[in-house]
């Protein structure tokens, strides 16, 4: 069967999804804007779920997993389209990057346990994954200990994650290592799903995914180096494969690094490119947290670390995702615009929801555009 | 009570005493008639919630003991408890002993996992053994603690190996691997000592699991062996041993969970209604639904049971609160598999028509028709009865299918697929098809009919009049599909003249301006008038699909002769030979694959020809509170 063929409902249904995204232009113009108006500009976007809770609340700050799970549930409503819309592999691959989310479920149930959070509490904070959900919520809630909730984990479809975890934490009892155990784990296992697909499909998805495991890749590689001191060897192994620009070679080269400043010059041409063309925008935003220019900073703070790595891992993910619009695009009958679809439309839910969080809170649209990483 | 539609439902109010709280619930409870709601129009007069912390502990005493009886294997059956409360205190009593219990269930689960382990890693050192004397490798080398060198043994997921390579090299280090097993793989790590404190948390970030190198590994092989064999035997000891610890749990525990599984039904009767309790100072207010012919009873429990007075107020459920009505539905036990076929679909709403028996009534009838066969429909009745203990609740529907497809076997003249053997009541479907696909649609017409009157049935007792009236399936509804029927009637006559358009478009007006009006939330006209014309085309179109859906019933019950001559044919062309075989494995065929697709087919036409016509399906049952109905360990948490 031709690609066509194939993915012509797939096409037609992101055609039709990806009228309700915004330039990038327009997301800045969102900024100025009263909640009035914004609620207009938003009815339109699918939005009005979202939207109508809110009005409903007087126009308030609704409790943060409220909020959260309001615009999850947008986005789940359309993975949900596009999982129907294509078939076995494919359909495996677009699940399993739907779990992202549920994962994060899984951390919140640990750390929980771990602080000994009421079953109320933790359900609060809890993601509403609706029909992907897979999880045994309530079991995992009653559990006793987190050797429990890896016990229960291992009849889930999260048997490989759980199990590898259950190996860390028997052997170190800490919850970084499980939590480090699981992305890896998850990421690995989406990289594989990646390989399973036919190679017309794994080709033009390959380099939006590598580009994607680039930035969480650098971002992982200085937090685990420069802010928990990890060894270099041990930052390796927590990375993952799949990588568009940074290769095993230059993760190796840069897990040795012991300040931002000495990423430059390891990193592949395009991405230094990129982080320099934002450097200077890097720099003002930078100084307004910090007062602290990333360049000058010969043995950076801790804190000034934490901002600044921030900050790379919003060009990054700038970067991935003007190549994501590049594929919305240019592409055609392929799960590359789907997926380049979904990267996008996450973004822009963030910070859709950044800026009526926000607007609710008055806050001022400096921090607002800082918020929704606007302005890299 | 009707058999047409859910019972009539009563919304009561009570007011009690604050200290009557937990013995009222297990009365409630124990009456089996009341299901509790969330209270309306009480916030301001009572602020305050009840029962939170009663609800916390009940809700950790029954998690623990849902994981102890499941993990004990427990399948002792519980009395049904006598009518007495259980305090606070005693819940949290119960709640302690049952962490304690679910503690020593841990322990041995930990105990037998570790045991696993060692045994495992037993059985890789065995593995491990014959492959370094494969190897001819010094293995008391790996034990000698070199000053400059570090050298570790141990086994790492596979997937972990390339990754794992590659970070240790950063630290200079060696990795080796010499052994695989399954997901497992056995390696062999080497490097500079001062680098040890870099790579231990590597190691253990990559599930390095460093294998024990016994004394005997640097003696003789044999010796080593045998070491392993010994050590073997003293873990096989030690797994009888957790074997017997584990009866002994079972017998000890058993007994106390099953006793204390009284104490916990009375508790959840408080603990779930606890939360639907409203209360200020010493008086409380409860609300819920009861079936109005089963008030009395309720009431009789609560003033049998309780010394204080309580005060009972109850009303019929007002127009806006039929959505939340639960509904009550009672039918004959023989009816249950036909019941859940209905359910499927939905729950019939509280003033919804119950399409239980109609549903029956026709899925029997028409599988009948499709599948008439004398032999075939023995042979169903004889499977059900083959069946009846492993697949109780559907004996009833193979006996009532079996029966009718015997009925109708008999009126064709068919047994075992044999068409002149038996002379037939009324006639064989392949003798006049036309007639057979005439009456066919002539069920269809019927029924459709039947099932709008029905839909503006519904619409009435929910007093949806507009619906009823104007609505596509409503009496315009009907009007069209009429005027549909007497406009094809006369085609078929050659008499239509164009004034009979007329005909079809009055209803297809009427029915265009009510959508109108409906769609108002559609500002823009022109795309407010395409819409109602795809729709007014697609309604149309439905009438005359569904129509013709059911001359599916006519070509089932000529495909069934068709089917019977095919296998006569076959039998044939065996030249007498296979004949018996082929007529029994052909019959066979026939009964499976006929009568499967036959049944399917029978409620394809039930749920999109019929129940999307007239049934919503979107009510709730009706679920009392009870004290024994559900064992505890079925019970959501």
């Amino acid at each position: 069967m031709s690609r066509m063929a194939r993915y012509s409902y797939l096409n037609t249904l992101i055609a039709i999804l990806a009228q309700s995204l915004f330039s990038p232009r327009q997301i800045s113009q969102l900024l100025p804007q009263s909640l009035q108006q914004l609620s207009e500009t938003l009815q339109n976007r699918g939005l009005a779920n979202v939207l109508e809770p809110l009005s409903q609340a007087g126009n308030r700050l609704l409790p943060a997993g409220n909020m959260d799970n309001l615009f999850l549930s947008v986005l789940l409503n359309e993975c949900r389209s596009i999982t129907r819309a294509v078939s076995g592999k494919e359909q495996v691959f677009f699940k399993d990057w739907v779990r992202r989310f549920e994962l994060q479920n899984i951390k919140t149930i640990l750390r929980g346990k771990s602080l000994n959070h009421s079953v109320e509490k933790i359900r609060n904070e809890l993601t509403h994954m609706d029909s992907f959900s897979v999880l045994p919520i309530d079991e995992l809630l009653h559990c006793d200990d987190i050797n429990e909730i890896l016990a229960l984990l291992n009849k889930t479809p999260y048997a490989a994650i759980a199990g590898y975890s259950q190996l860390h934490y028997e052997q170190k009892q800490d919850l970084f290592s499980v939590e480090a155990s699981i992305n890896w784990q998850y990421y690995n296992g989406l990289e594989k799903k990646l390989r399973l697909l036919a190679s017309n499909d794994k080709n033009q998805i390959q380099p939006l995914f590598g580009a994607f495991i680039d930035q969480i890749n650098l971002t992982w590689l200085l937090r685990y180096r420069l802010i928990y001191k990890l060894s270099a060897s041990h930052t390796y192994f927590l990375l993952v494969p799949g990588g568009r620009y940074l290769k095993p070679a230059q993760l190796m080269a840069l897990s040795r690094v012991d300040s931002l400043t000495q990423i430059f010059p390891i990193l592949p041409e395009n991405l230094r490119q990129q982080l320099r063309c934002d450097k200077s925008k890097l720099q003002q935003l930078t100084q307004k947290q910090s007062n602290q220019p990333l360049e000058a900073s010969t043995k950076p703070q801790p804190s000034a670390e934490v901002d600044n790595i921030l900050l790379i891992e919003q060009c990054l993910e700038s970067h991935y995702l003007q190549q994501a619009y590049q594929v919305l695009k240019m592409q055609s009958f392929s799960l590359a615009k789907a997926f380049a679809y979904l990267l996008i439309r996450e973004k822009q839910l963030f910070q859709i929801h950044a800026l009526l969080k926000g607007k609710l809170l008055n806050l001022a649209d400096a921090q607002i555009a800082l918020a929704m990483g606007e302005g890299l | 009570m009707s058999f047409f539609h859910p019972e009539s439902m009563h919304r009561v109010s009570l007011f009690f005493r604050f200290d009557d709280a937990p013995l009222l619930s297990v009365i409630l409870a124990k009456s089996g008639v009341f299901e509790a709601c969330h209270a309306e129009g009480v916030d301001d007069s009572f602020p305050e919630r009840q029962g939170v912390a009663y609800r916390r502990i009940f809700q950790h005493a029954l998690s623990n003991w849902q994981k102890i009886n499941h993990f004990l294997a427990l399948t002792a059956e519980h009395s049904v408890p006598s009518k007495r409360t259980i305090s606070k205190t005693e819940l949290l009593n119960m709640d302690h002993r049952l962490a304690e219990m679910w503690k020593r269930c841990l322990q041995y689960r930990e105990d037998k996992r570790h045991l696993d382990k060692q045994l495992e890693t037993n059985r890789r050192l065995f593995k491990a053994l014959t492959h370094f004397h494969q190897l001819d490798f010094n293995l008391s080398d790996l034990k000698d603690h070199f000053v400059h060198l570090d050298v570790r043994l141990g086994i790492i997921p596979s997937g972990h190996l390339n990754r794992l390579r590659q970070a240790l090299s950063i630290e200079g280090y060696h990795l080796s691997n010499y052994l695989k097993e399954g997901e497992k793989i056995h390696i062999i790590v080497a490097g500079v000592r001062s680098n040890t404190d870099m790579i231990q948390p590597l190691l253990e970030s990559a599930a390095f699991h460093p294998l024990a190198v016994p004394r005997e590994f640097s003696e003789h092989p044999k010796v080593i062996y045998q070491h392993l064999q010994e050590q073997e035997h003293e873990l096989q000891q030690k797994k009888q041993f957790l074997q017997t610890t584990f009866v002994q749990l079972q017998e000890e525990l058993g007994p106390k969970i099953v006793a204390m599984t009284e104490s916990l039904l009375l508790a959840r009767s408080y603990a779930l209604l606890s939360q639907y309790m409203c209360r200020k100072g010493q008086l409380m207010t409860l609300q819920g639904w009861v079936p109005e012919r089963k008030k009395q009873h309720l009431q009789a429990c609560i003033e049998n049971g309780l010394i204080h007075p309580v005060v009972i107020k109850e009303r019929s459920p007002r127009n806006d609160e039929y959505q939340q009505t639960p509904s009550y539905v009672k039918h004959p036990q023989w009816l249950t598999p036909f019941t859940a076929l209905v359910n499927n679909y939905g729950v019939p709403g509280y003033r919804e028509f119950e399409p239980t028996w109609l549903f029956t009534i026709s899925y029997i009838l028409m599988f009948g028709i499709m599948f008439g066969d004398v032999g075939h429909g023995l042979g169903i009745v004889c499977l059900g009865l083959v069946l009846r203990h492993k697949l109780p609740k559907f004996f009833s529907f193979f006996m009532a299918i079996g029966l009718s497809s015997t009925f109708f076997g008999f009126l064709y003249g068919s047994i075992f697929a044999f068409e002149h053997e038996l002379p037939a009541l009324w006639m064989s479907p392949m003798h006049d098809p036309m007639l057979m696909l005439v009456l066919a649609l002539g069920w269809g017409v019927s029924f459709i009919i039947l099932l709008n009157l029905l839909s503006i049935y519904n619409r009435y007792r929910q007093r949806d009049f507009s619906e009823a009236i104007w609505g596509s399936k409503g009496i315009c509804g009907l009007w069209l599909y009429l005027s549909i029927l007497f406009t094809l009637l006369l085609l078929a006559q050659s008499q239509f003249q164009t004034y009979h358009l007329g005909i079809l478009l009055l209803p297809i007006l009427a029915i265009s301006i009510f959508k109108w009006q409906k769609g108002q939330s559609i500002k823009s006209y022109a795309e407010r008038l395409l819409v109602i014309m795809i729709e007014t085309y697609e309604i149309v179109i439905n009438y005359l699909s569904h129509t013709i859906s059911f001359l599916r019933v006519a070509a089932f019950t000529l495909n069934h002769s068709a089917l019977a001559i095919a296998l006569f044919t076959l039998a044939d062309m065996t030249n007498g030979a296979g004949y018996g075989v082929v007529v029994i494995l052909g019959n066979l065929f026939i009964l499976v694959l006929e009568g499967a697709i036959v049944g399917i087919q029978v409620l394809r036409l039930e749920y999109y020809e019929g129940f999307s016509r007239y049934f919503k399906g979107n009510g709730f049952p009706f679920n009392p509170i009870q004290l024994s109905a559900k064992p505890l360990a079925d019970i959501k948490k």
